[in-house]
């Protein structure tokens, strides 16, 4: 997947990929661990500040050792809020926007991006 | 229908435990992501927005019910109670986990299904009318070239790494039902002097960012000739396709930049030059594969006497209404072929939960001698239902909420998963299709509008033909919003063409009322039971793009 490119770094950046193993979406925290995003603690998020910085926190992992735990890691830009500022990345980050299963047609879809 | 014979039973449980070691290289670590990527796609493992995406093939789209039993069983177990059927006439599987991929692999081969050549460069899962077999018009029966293309393409060792991924669709009724025009390759067959059918071969459709009709490449083909002269194809293609751009790698592009005669006689030269001993005993294997698809027996007495007898309880206004909407004439006497719409009120296009692939099995199982299939309109069929049985069947469908009579109507939209699952995505399709279903029940009477196709697909791929709709949506990502750009007048049957875009898109929320409003025009615009894409003829663009911006510009 290509990565959408950093235009401003001014509300910093994180760090997301799919787990090897499960394939969910999951994020680098400052502890160098990668979490679900419900699992995320606030304010526990890697964030960096500048391309440089950015560059650097993506060669912590080592993207390209054949064990690390990740597959397609990349910067993502945030929000003032801390939420990521590309609607795709949102939706990658709060799940289907839509109801799905024996729940998809349980009422209305509530789930917004 | 088809049943594996040793062979294919041994090509697939090896194909699960050669998956099953690469897999367990992968974890723990022994192969890399980049090495590991090309292997898993191979068998149909697709790493997407939220999670992993299996794609399990269905053969030119017939199940029976252990199969899908089974597909119910593996999407309670390695999913979430759910699957996804696409316009490929396959089923995808959204949210399983690497570890696990293997052992649902082991599972669906004992039910003689697989997930190779779902994805990759390769030659993908043969696709065919889904009333094969069973219609009314049909002249030939296309299932058993369908089961003979996909034997010889199989691990094809010629064909593994082609310049791009290769689609095959087949009919065998001039009323196209299987998109044979928007194919890489098209075959429509026609009854051959001696029982044998004869084959047109149509190359160099396709969707995606170059849509293209396809061109009549070879006319009659016999079966004799028509694997060397695939082979010839195949091979044409796999020395001349562009792979350094692999936005211009599909045949395709190949045929529009050679040009037809040239490549014609490219392919012609490469026929004969071609060693035809493989082919020796290639059609002997075809007429070996026609038991497979004998029709049933049926005692004739008594089909028409049933004939002759329709349930009065189908006089009923919502069965009558599901039983002109959703059932098609069929090629026996006292049986029609019903249609399972996937396009309930409010639900996702093409999903089933595992607890109706249970109660739809045991449907088939019941009422159509154990057959289904898969439409690339992301509905099911059952092909073989008597006519005294369509009101128990009717009740055993509401049970599941799935006798919605909206079959070809605008509620039945194709939508391919969008940015909601899909990676590739620009913007989401399926919430976008819920909103027009729901603005189309609204506001008309979707049995007086009739036949109309709207189609969304989330991205320039265009998985959910928005081309060839009648009313196309392509889901865009502008700046970071969603945006929804307009084609109409596309045809994806035997008069396929590409429908015209409209201009600037819309966002979301203007869409499901610029949808009405074109159906509106069109409806009030048509002359008696004009289809859509003669009235977008006779009216014209300029007219149409006027009421999908709602002034005139």
């Amino acid at each position: 997947m290509a990565a959408v490119k950093i235009k401003d770094y001014s509300h910093g950046v994180m760090l997301i990929a799919n787990n090897l193993l499960s394939g969910l979406s999951v994020y680098l925290n400052s502890d160098h661990q990668w979490l679900l995003l419900e699992n995320l603690a606030q304010g526990k998020a890697a964030v960096a500040y500048s391309e440089q910085e950015a560059a650097e926190l993506l060669a912590s992992i080592n993207p390209d050792d054949f064990l690390c735990p990740v597959v397609d890691p990349y910067i993502i830009q945030l929000d003032g809020n801390g939420k990521p500022s590309h609607s795709r990345e949102l939706l990658r980050a709060t799940g289907p926007s839509i109801r799905y299963g024996a729940q998809a047609t349980q009422g209305t879809n509530d789930v917004s991006i | 229908m088809y049943q594996y014979n040793e062979v294919d039973q041994i090509t697939v449980d090896d194909r699960c435990r050669e998956f099953r070691d690469q897999v367990e290289r992968r974890i723990e670590g022994t192969l890399s992501e980049a090495e590991f990527k090309p292997l898993r796609l191979m068998n149909g493992l697709y790493l997407q927005l939220h999670a992993y995406m299996l794609r399990v093939a269905i053969p030119y789209g017939v199940l029976n019910s252990i199969q899908l039993n089974k597909l119910a069983d593996i999407s309670d177990k390695y999913d979430r109670g759910y699957g996804h059927f696409t316009t490929r006439q396959n089923i995808q599987f959204n949210w399983p986990t690497l570890e696990e991929v293997p052992d649902l692999l082991e599972e669906l081969a004992t039910v003689q299904m697989h997930a190779i050549q779902t994805s990759g460069n390769c030659i993908r899962n043969i696709t065919s009318d889904p009333l094969a077999g069973v219609a009314a018009d049909e002249e030939v029966d296309p299932r058993p070239i369908c089961e003979w293309l996909r034997q010889w393409s199989t691990l094809h060792p010629e064909f593994r790494y082609l310049p791009r991924k290769f689609k095959f669709a087949i009919t065998g009724s001039a009323n196209d039902r299987a998109a044979i025009k928007v194919h890489d390759i098209g075959l429509r067959l026609r009854k051959g002097p001696n029982g044998d059918p004869l084959i047109d071969l149509w190359l160099g459709g396709g969707q995606g960012r170059t849509p293209k009709i396809a061109q009549l490449f070879k006319q009659g083909l016999t079966v004799e000739q028509l694997l060397p002269y695939l082979e010839a194809t195949l091979r044409v293609y796999n020395l001349h396709g562009r792979r350094d751009n692999k936005y211009k790698a599909r045949i395709k592009i190949l045929l529009a930049e050679t040009g037809l005669e040239a490549l014609q006689a490219q392919v012609q030269e490469e026929y004969e030059a071609l060693d035809k001993s493989p082919f020796v005993n290639s059609v002997a294997e075809l007429k070996a594969l026609y038991p497979h698809f004998a029709q049933p027996l049926v005692d004739v007495a008594q089909a028409s006497e049933i004939a002759n007898v329709i349930d009065e309880k189908l006089s009923g206004e919502e069965v009558a209404r599901w039983y002109k909407q959703n059932t098609r004439d069929h090629k026996l006497a006292g049986f029609r072929s019903v249609m399972i719409s996937l396009k309930p009120a409010g639900g996702i296009p093409g999903d089933a939960t595992s607890a109706q692939m249970r109660a739809l099995a045991a449907i088939a199982k019941r009422f159509s001698r154990d057959e289904l299939r898969v439409t690339h309109r992301q509905n099911l069929i059952l092909p073989w239902v008597a006519e005294k049985d369509l009101y128990a069947v009717w009740l055993a469908l509401r049970e599941i909420d799935l006798a919605e009579s909206n079959i070809d109507l605008p509620s039945d939209i194709i939508a391919c998963p969008g940015m909601d699952y899909c990676a590739l995505a620009t913007a989401r399709s399926i919430p976008v299709a819920q909103d027009i279903s729901k603005a189309i029940r609204k506001t008309e009477l979707q049995h007086d509008i009739g036949k109309l196709a709207i189609n969304i697909s989330g991205c320039i791929n265009a998985c959910a033909h928005h081309h060839v709709a009648d009313i196309g949506v392509l889901g865009l990502d502008r700046a970071g919003v969603e945006n929804y750009q307009i084609t109409l007048g596309g045809r994806s049957d035997e008069n396929a063409r590409v429908g015209e875009r409209m201009g600037p898109g819309v966002s979301a929320d203007e869409l499901p009322a610029t949808i009405e409003r074109v159906v509106k025009f069109y409806i009030k615009e048509r002359r008696d039971d004009e289809t859509f894409s003669l009235t977008y003829d006779r009216i014209g663009k300029t007219e149409f793009k006027t009421a999908v911006y709602g002034v005139a510009e």
